[in-house]
């Protein structure tokens, strides 16, 4: 199974369940991974969502609360949830109604990928 | 008019079960009303979350991923869950900011609940200063 079939099949359950799409990215934009839904908006690919939450990251872990692992982002009728997994990004879209709890879930079960994923980066 | 006792009130109201400061601030960040443990705390939430939300609002402006031209697709909440707390900011007016900060066991539920309902009261006469301002 390469990585792109493991990537799509754990995420593919949460398409049911309002996913529209998922991106595995660097901190620059450069998509490693995707499974993206017919129906998810235009122009989630671009590297802006990835480098803002780089940055965002970056500062939020300076409030005196420790490391930020996540930053979730909600639009009017999109969410965004970004996952910190150095060096990569996990960027979930999903309908703003869907359920981001089980969305957080998510980087445990891909751990194995992922790990796969530094170790070739 | 604002009542800046009123406002602080209405933060204060917000800040329990592990909500541990609500700040009402600018866009750039200069705080307005708000109900902290210190000044120094409320000062250095306010900067970071007023960045935190203008770099999320310029990247959704400038790829236009999900405003697709409607305002209804604009941002709405931040939420950033950290290993010792988690912070979420909404935006009540153009021009002002909210921002709850609680310890790591608020529900991330609870927190939008709340952040939500800050909002929404706060959203009415913020709206009436912001039209002045423009």
């Amino acid at each position: 199974m390469t990585a792109q079939e493991s990537f799509q099949a754990l995420t593919q359950p949460y398409f049911e369940k309002g996913l529209k799409a998922a991106l595995l990215t660097d901190r620059e934009g450069v998509v490693v991974l995707e499974c993206i839904s017919p129906e998810a908006p235009e122009g989630i690919k671009d590297p802006a969502l990835s480098t803002a939450f780089s940055i965002a990251n970056n500062q939020a872990s300076k409030m005196g609360l420790k490391k930020n692992n996540s930053i979730i982002g909600i639009y009017g009728t999109h969410q965004v949830i970004q996952i910190d997994n150095y060096p990569l990004i996990i960027t979930l879209v999903a309908l703003s109604t869907a359920n981001t709890g089980k969305y957080l879930k998510v980087p445990t079960g891909n751990k194995t990928t992922l790990v796969i994923l530094i170790k070739t980066l | 008019m604002l009542k800046p006792k009123v406002i602080s009130q209405v933060l204060r109201q917000a800040s329990t079960n592990g909500i541990n400061a609500a700040l009402l601030m600018n866009a750039g960040g200069s705080l307005l009303a708000f109900a902290a443990p210190s000044d120094r705390e409320a000062r250095i939430y306010a900067a970071i979350a007023a960045n935190l939300w203008s770099t999320y609002l310029k990247s959704s402006n400038s790829d236009a991923a999900f405003r697709n031209e409607k305002q209804e697709d604009d941002l709405r909440l931040l939420i950033l869950p950290c290993e010792e707390g988690v912070v979420a900011i909404a935006a009540p007016s153009i021009t002002m900011l909210v921002c709850l900060v609680g310890d790591k066991s608020v529900d991330l539920g609870m927190l939008k609940a709340k952040i939500e309902a800050v909002s929404r009261h706060l959203s009415e006469p913020l709206e009436k200063v912001a039209s002045y301002q423009q």
